[in-house]
């Protein structure tokens, strides 16, 4: 009955969030006080459990790499970098496209994808309007190349948090695993965009010239707080890529990078407060404590038994199976909650039978399948979500289908890219 | 608006201002008394010949009238400059550092061909920015405080404009009497 009750719960939250009828935080705070009150967990479970708790590596790494981007934000290097970049193109849109891209790609691999999103917009806004541009086609581009940049490293994108913790996965596993895939996919959706925008791509000459009026140098207020911000961000690199020498988790490396981007880019702590996202903090303790008691009642090791008499021993079954399943889930529901709830099955599958296991497979499908699914719909990623509230903001609605037109063929090829991937690197 | 000053605590208030704001509701100064037929536009006019009569009037701001003379809206000048600014320069203002001078001194062609209706939804105007002709001195000064606006318009007892009132004509109301 506890179980019923649980998985009642559950369902009833994810349906929540997928409907968006009431805000996402609100939902799982419902369900957590529902399990709560019907006594499924209590704070034992809840906030100190390893298995059944609350995820603070999760919690602490979101906030201190939140307090870094604050600090890089500050400082006017995106404004810089894309101006820059814009320049660099001569105002001519195709390869403008390609180096925005790319940028916001490189970019969401260091830092938070909605963060990313958020900082290159506007400038994207600015030089698409100088070049009399539409810049919808350049937006879609921009949060469907952040999607794919962030799946290559640990701090990317939340989900590969979430994995990196529960697997104990490290940012260089990361880098090492699927940094090669998402440079193919990057490629791939580089040269995709020629065709799917072509019709974004119209040059004017005139216009080019205002944009190589513009002075990129003006973006940076404080070079100084811009050399101390750029180091601290080196260190934190630096800290991820030695955190298993070190013997330290990558939440403390990023608390720490947190704490000193303060001191090294001063500025108003309420200012850095505002820009930690509290809401999807408390909406990740939330989900962490309703999978919690999906695994506490035996719901989570009932699916993934029933995962592994499914697949019946074949890794090939179970790693196109996840990828494929968290391509397709995470298009209809936020790749977040997707992949909180996934994450504890998939550990309980590898546990149940290594062999399904090869060099973490069954983790990098899990993050391939939820990091490029979620580029599939509108609602897919909260980067999409975000991008798509502020071009509305900005004057330039973008739809759901005019979104998902162009995020699902990305998706698809994306996906189809990852099969001979894992394949022939983990399979064969 | 009427009826709502606690007396009792404007009497202690140690401050002059304050006190020379309750002579003025003893003495029945009005909103009526300081209105100005000034800074009244309707929806049909185009934004640059508004902007035009701020700048030629002195105006802090201006309050948009409907075409039976109705209030329906308070434009402070601040909020008409900012419907020349993007609003993706507004969130990022370092973007507004990288543009050339001569770019920057056209800000105002974003809004050649615009009227008053087509920007009222962007402006965010304070619908709220609308004073009985009755109100007294203190609750002119009060409204306009707390809705961070230069200036607000009288409304008659029929419920038309009949005109502005602004921050400097109440503060210079207010400073004859201390």
């Amino acid at each position: 009955m506890t179980t019923v009750l649980t998985v009642a719960v559950f369902v009833i939250v994810y349906a929540l969030i997928a409907t968006e009828r009431v805000p996402r935080t609100v939902a799982a705070l419902g369900g957590v006080a529902a399990v709560f009150g019907l006594g499924i967990v209590g704070a034992q479970e809840a906030f100190y459990s390893r298995q059944t708790g609350i995820d603070w590596n999760v919690i602490f790494l979101l906030l201190g790499m939140m307090l870094v981007v604050a600090g890089l934000r500050r400082t006017g290097l995106f404004e810089f970098l894309a101006i820059w970049s814009a320049k660099r193109t001569r105002g001519r849109p195709y390869p403008l496209l390609v180096l925005l891209c790319t940028l916001t790609a490189v970019a969401s691999a260091l830092l938070d994808n909605v963060t990313t999103v958020l900082l290159v917009a506007p400038v994207t806004l600015l030089v698409c309007n100088r070049l009399k541009l539409n810049p919808v086609p350049f937006l879609i581009a921009e949060v469907l190349a952040s999607n794919i940049g962030g799946a290559s490293t640990l701090v990317g994108d939340p989900p590969n948090i979430i994995i990196g913790s529960r697997a104990d996965l490290s940012f260089v596993d990361f880098v090492v695993n699927l940094g090669p895939i998402v440079v193919i996919v990057m490629v791939a959706f580089l040269l995709l965009s020629r065709f799917v925008f072509r019709d974004a791509f119209t040059y004017d000459p005139e216009a080019a010239e205002s944009v190589m009026a513009l002075d990129e140098r003006e973006a940076i207020e404080d070079p100084q707080a811009l050399i101390r911000g750029m180091a601290v961000l080196v260190l934190v690199l630096i800290g991820f890529v030695l955190q298993r020498t070190l013997g330290i988790e990558p939440s403390i490396v990023a608390l720490l990078g947190g704490g000193a981007m303060m001191l090294a880019v001063p500025g108003p702590t309420d200012e850095y407060m505002k820009q930690v996202e509290w809401e999807t903090l408390v909406f990740f303790m939330g989900l962490f404590v309703l999978v919690g008691a999906l695994v506490e009642v035996g719901a989570i090791d009932a699916l993934a038994s029933a995962l592994t008499d499914a697949v019946g021993g074949d890794p090939v079954a179970a790693t196109f199976g996840i990828l494929f399943g968290s391509a397709a889930l995470s298009a209809i529901v936020d790749n977040i909650p997707y992949v909180a709830t996934m994450a504890p099955v998939v550990d309980q599958l590898a546990t149940n039978d290594p062999t399904l296991n090869p060099g973490n497979v069954l983790w990098w499908s899990l993050a391939l399948g939820a990091d490029f699914g979620g580029n599939a719909t509108a609602i897919g990623a909260s980067a999409n979500v975000v991008v798509i509230g502020i071009a509305k903001r900005y004057g330039y609605p973008i739809s759901f289908w005019q979104f998902t037109r162009y995020g699902l063929l990305v998706t698809v090829v994306s996906v189809a890219l990852c099969v001979p991937y894992l394949w022939l690197r983990y399979l064969a | 608006m009427k009826g709502v000053l606690d007396l009792g605590a404007l009497h202690q208030c140690p401050t002059s201002t304050h006190a020379a704001l309750f002579r003025h509701y003893a003495a029945g100064v009005i909103a009526l008394d300081l209105a100005q037929p000034v800074g009244l536009v309707r929806t049909a006019d185009t934004v640059l010949d508004i902007v035009r009569r701020l700048v030629d009037e002195a105006l802090p701001g201006l309050a948009v009238i409907s075409d039976d003379g109705r209030p329906l809206a308070v434009l402070p000048a601040s909020q008409v400059l900012g419907l020349a600014v993007p609003a993706y320069i507004k969130d990022d203002l370092s973007l507004a550092r990288v543009v050339d001078e001569a770019a920057a001194d056209r800000l105002l062609e974003a809004l050649v061909g615009l009227t008053v209706q087509d920007v009222l939804d962007d402006a965010e105007p304070d619908l709220l920015g609308t004073i009985d002709h009755d109100a007294t001195l203190l609750e002119v000064a009060a409204l306009m405080s707390r809705l961070h606006v230069p200036l607000l318009v009288v409304a008659g007892p029929d419920g038309r404009a009949i005109g502005t009132i602004s921050a400097v004509k109440v503060l210079g109301t207010a400073i004859n009497e201390v």
